[in-house]
Formats: C-alpha cells, structure tokens, sequence
C-alpha cells in the first residue's frame, strides 16, 4: 500500500484531517463505485450509497488496523454489507416472466445463451440489467453470496469471512442460490420458446 | 437448454465487464457531503447533551408515579370499604 495512503489514514485517525479524508475518498471512489454498481440498479441512488459506504469507512477507519485486513477488502466489505442493508429494504421479486423483460434484457439472454462469442457493448449493461432482475428474486443473504462469488469473483472463505459464517454454510447457501437462478433462467427460455 | 450454469456464468461475465464513467471520478460535491456529516455526527448538540442527561431523572420521575399511584398503595377509601361491607353483609343474610 502506497505510503501516502496510510499518511492520510493516520492523519484522518489523529486529527480527522479533511484534507486526507477527500484524497482516501479519491483513491477509494473507483473500488467502491464498482462495486455499488455492480450490485446496485438505482442509478439515482448509487451516489447516496457510495456517501453511506464512506460516512461507516471512516467511522471505522480507527479500528481498521487492528483488524488486520489489507484496506481494499476491508473496505469492499463495507460496501458489500451497505448493498446487503439496502436489499433486505426491499421486497422481493416472486418471479420474471419473459414478458417482463426489456428487448434489451431479451436480446442479451438470447446472446448469452448462444455460447459463441462474450457480450460486449450495450449488450453488457442489458446483461447486468437481466442479472439484478434475477438476483432481486433472492433473500438478501443468498443475493449477497452469488455477488460476492459471481460478480466480485470471491472465494468461498473470503465469502464466509465477509459474513461471518462458515464456508460450509456459503457452501450450501450457493448450491441452493445458483439452483434458484437456474431454475429462473430455465422458465425464461420456456416461456421464451413457447410464449403463453 | 445450454446449460443453465454456462449461462448464469455468461451472464455474471457480461455484468463484471459493463464499464461506466462513473466510476472513474469521485461526483463532484460528494466529498464535501460526507465530511459535512461527519462533523455533524462528531459532537452532540446542546439540546442532545440535556435531554440524554434528562433521561434518567424522567425515568425515575416516572417510576415513582407508577408506584405511588398503585392501588396496593393507597388506602382503601369510605366508599370502597362501605361497598365491601355491604356485599358480605348480603351475602351472609341471603343463606
């Protein structure tokens, strides 16, 4: 870690600098914009998360050390369990039907599905579209493993560390999750091929 | 159907690749938002500062009413002890 970022870090603990908090706020923003936007729809509300994901950072930021943490996953966990809080506020998605889905979302499930050559372009934010629509259909908990395992590419204990359970329970809590969604996605391309 | 997993796996490659703008610079005024509140949240107020030191003189304020107001606590009046002689009396005659 750069020797300018632990600088502010104990500038911001000593003195609460404001100065050193806007150049942590900086060199954190892209790590912690990624991952509101990957796991969060709500353009509109993307800026209200990244303030309440930085406002726990840096209330936290004293207890940092002791924790033991490297500061990016330290912070990506504060993220992750800002996007879990704001999930378990929202109701639950029952189901989508293929109806339900744009062109766009059409289109890219098609795309997908044919296996040749990776989405790209426009076709890529159509995809993150269709894949928050089947997560919206999960508990919070379970949208937060398949996140965690399929869109930040975490490994089972980094999971199990991230929530505080073990990595036999994230074990399980996946195989059912991604059993889920595998059935969502087999009802789609039902009813995409036989529409009611 | 392909397989589901192969494509719940394209799907998620698709969603890690989605590049957006806004992730490169911090939104203007976001900074100053954040440290505006955390030096809201720094020092309470004066008014939070006398009604947390309030509480517990309320608290038993309160207690206190409930206990001196609690029937077990107050003699019985005329009339209550008139109403209890009048019903044992009945009672006792209609035998």
């Amino acid at each position: 870690m750069p020797s300018t970022l632990l600088n502010d870090i104990a500038d911001w603990v000593a003195r609460r600098d404001e100065e050193a908090a806007r150049r942590l706020m900086e060199e954190l923003h892209p790590r912690v914009a990624g991952i509101i936007r990957r796991h969060w729809t709500r353009v509109e509300e993307w800026e209200d998360l990244e303030q309440e994901v930085f406002m726990r950072v840096f209330e936290a930021l004293p207890r940092w050390k002791a924790e033991g943490a490297p500061l990016e996953h330290w912070v990506s966990r504060i993220a992750m369990n800002v996007c879990r809080k704001r999930w378990r506020t929202m109701s639950r998605r029952p189901e989508w039907r293929w109806s339900d889905l744009s062109e766009g979302e059409q289109q890219a499930f098609l795309n997908a599905r044919r296996d040749d050559e990776p989405l790209e372009g426009i076709e890529t934010r159509e995809a993150r579209s269709l894949m928050h629509k089947l997560l919206d259909t999960l508990s919070a908990d379970d949208r937060l493993i398949l996140s965690l395992l399929h869109l930040e590419e975490k490994s089972l204990e980094e999971i199990a560390q991230v929530m505080g359970i073990s990595r036999i329970v994230v074990k399980v809590r996946a195989f059912r999750a991604r059993k889920k969604m595998h059935a969502a996605l087999q009802r789609l391309e039902g009813e995409e091929k036989s529409p009611p | 159907m392909n397989d589901p997993d192969k494509l719940l796996q394209r799907l998620a490659a698709a969603t890690r690749s989605d590049g957006d703008p806004y992730a490169d610079e911090l939104p203007l005024g976001l900074a100053t938002r954040v440290l505006a509140k955390l030096r809201e949240g720094r020092a309470p107020t004066l008014w939070e500062t006398f009604a947390l030191g309030a509480l517990p003189v309320a608290a038993v304020i309160t207690i206190a009413c409930v206990m001196l107001g609690s029937p077990e606590t107050q003699p019985p009046d005329d009339a209550d002890v008139i109403a209890q002689v009048m019903l044992e009396t009945e009672l006792t005659t209609s035998r």
